[in-house]
């Protein structure tokens, strides 16, 4: 077989030189049909590309979902929900980050990203209350953690580096920052330096 | 009422026994002057121009601030001036930054009657962090009536449109709803949103003070209930951020017209310091709920070792509260609706809500 490869190899090289670009693309047609034969001989698939040396796996992604008020079961519009960017070492060592990114919630409480990762992502999510008592209380800073699972995957992926499309609804629930505001009294605020 | 909301209030209800515990002040009142500039019908502390009790020297309240520093987080407790009228001190800015240098911020409950442009600017280069300004009426004619004096009314819209143009200042507007302002809710609304104001109180007058005997400042069953109605209605509008005050349990209402169930903090969150001097709660508890004075205690320890009356209302449930279903919720309503000498309840919300026609 290596003897038959390295003939191969050394007859497309010589056509090459003699080619034209169309003549070339028909007789590479005729190249991976015969490669085709010789996989299904082999047992092997040697007629689809091969993944590129440094590719990387990677899937889309979309995690949404409602922000509720605990205590009234309403939602709550206008809240800042950060995705942070994808620290080292977090899910995944090295080399690749989704990059971060920042939503507000609508009139409904509803919020969603999507973005493209590594399969196995995990994510972060920081939700802060950014109008004080506008959006029907303040409600206290939350932060929460997750990860995406096969039970997600909604598209599949391919034998290449895609792995498909995962769609995560993460639901959360805050609470009521406790403020005390007094009959007669002002509301509180922070001391500012 | 439904159980979701039953299982939030009896969430709550926990909350609100750990934290008479912990009783953690972290909200204290200075009731920095008797004087006032007005001659309001309902004014709770029989305030005039020239009050009997002097105004606390600064220096006096300073040494109660630097009591309590060490063992509370200045920068979260807040400081609330009230009166009186707080501007009718002319050192008000000295106040201010002494309390700024120590880490507290302050706000205060005004009138809005002396509050200009330039004033306004001083408390804000002082560490103002918060103002609340009385309005209580569509025109000067509900608005000074209640008031007593000519002009309040534009003053205080004035003052509105100061702080509603102020970036960074927590603010938010007043409202003493009587029978004469019961039907300009609506209008009132729309005067306040154009003025640019997003977070609305409103409150009915308790019968105490000078409103124990004006049968126009208090509310029948069907006002009230159509209150409380307008502030939901209010609030599902989303144009401004309307609440009801502290003042009372709501039943049904709970959670539909205040961001938090009812929960009467006085004694537990709250503190304050009287102009004469004396240890209290809430301005409005006075008589029996004093629990010291600071010419001749030590602050801190009347809050630790005080307040008992106000930190376990079990003393409450008699007469009306006795048999009621949602003690378990009230505890026995506002302290302030209470006989300052008797512990009688004043007066019950929960009762005063009726069924009333939609419109």
């Amino acid at each position: 077989m290596q003897h038959f490869l390295s003939d191969l190899r050394l007859i497309v090289i010589s056509i090459e030189k003699n080619m034209n670009i169309q003549w070339l693309k028909l007789f590479d047609k005729v190249i991976v049909a015969l490669l085709g034969v010789a996989g299904l001989l082999m047992g092997c698939n040697i007629v689809f590309e091969t993944p590129a040396e440094y590719g990387m796996p990677h899937a889309d992604f979309v995690l949404k979902g409602t922000v509720t008020s605990a205590a009234t079961s309403q939602p709550v519009k206008n809240i800042q929900v950060v995705r942070p960017f994808w620290e080292y070492g977090y899910g995944y060592e090295g080399g690749y980050a989704a990059i971060g990114d920042t939503v507000y919630t609508d009139e409904n409480g509803k919020f969603a990203f999507e973005f493209d990762g590594l399969p196995t992502m995990k994510y972060q999510l920081k939700l802060k209350d950014i109008d004080g008592q506008e959006n029907g209380g303040q409600f206290v800073s939350k932060e929460i953690e997750g990860e995406f699972t096969k039970a997600d995957q909604e598209k599949k992926g391919n034998d290449r580096w895609y792995d498909g499309k995962f769609v995560k609804t993460r639901n959360v629930l805050l609470d009521w920052e406790d403020a005390v505001v007094p009959m007669y009294g002002v509301r509180p605020a922070p001391f500012q330096p | 009422m439904n159980l979701k909301k039953q299982i939030t209030l009896s969430l709550y209800r926990q909350h609100k026994r750990n934290q008479a515990q912990l009783h953690e002040l972290n909200y204290l009142f200075w009731e920095c002057t008797l004087r006032c500039n007005l001659n309001c019908l309902h004014c709770g502390s029989d305030c005039t121009k020239e009050a009997a009790v002097q105004d606390m020297p600064l220096a006096d309240f300073l040494k109660v601030l630097d009591t309590i520093a060490p063992h509370v987080n200045p920068n979260k407790t807040m400081l609330a001036l009230t009166g009186g009228e707080p501007l009718m001190r002319k050192d008000l800015e000295i106040c201010g930054k002494a309390f700024y240098q120590r880490g507290f911020p302050w706000g205060m409950v005004t009138n809005g009657y002396g509050l200009t442009r330039e004033r306004l600017k001083n408390l804000l280069n002082s560490g103002l962090r918060s103002i609340t300004i009385s309005f209580d009426g569509l025109t000067p004619e509900t608005h000074d009536w209640l008031r007593g004096k000519a002009g309040s009314w534009e003053r205080a819209g004035n003052a509105i449109a100061l702080v509603a143009a102020t970036p960074n200042l927590v603010y938010d507007v007043v409202t003493c709803v009587n029978k004469r302002t019961i039907g300009e809710l609506e209008a009132i609304k729309n005067l306040l949103i154009g003025l640019g104001v997003k977070q609305w109180r409103l409150f009915r007058i308790f019968p105490k003070g000078r409103a124990e005997d004006n049968p126009l400042l208090n509310l029948s069953p069907e006002e009230f209930t159509r209150m409380l109605e307008f502030i939901k209605q209010t609030r599902k509008e989303g144009r401004i951020h309307a609440s009801f005050g502290c003042e009372g349990f709501l039943g049904d209402y709970e959670l539909e017209v205040r961001d938090t169930p009812f929960f009467c903090r006085a004694g537990i969150h709250i503190g304050s310091v009287l102009a004469d001097g004396s240890i209290s709660a809430c301005p409005s508890l006075r008589a029996d709920y004093i629990q010291g004075n600071i010419y001749h205690d030590d602050f801190w320890t009347v809050w630790n070792e005080r307040y008992q009356t106000l930190r376990d209302r079990s003393w409450t449930q008699t007469g009306v509260c006795a048999a009621c279903k949602s003690y378990k919720y009230c505890e026995g309503n506002g302290l302030h609706l209470r006989d300052e000498k008797d512990g009688r309840l004043l007066c019950c919300h929960l009762e005063m809500i009726i069924p009333i026609p939609q419109s």
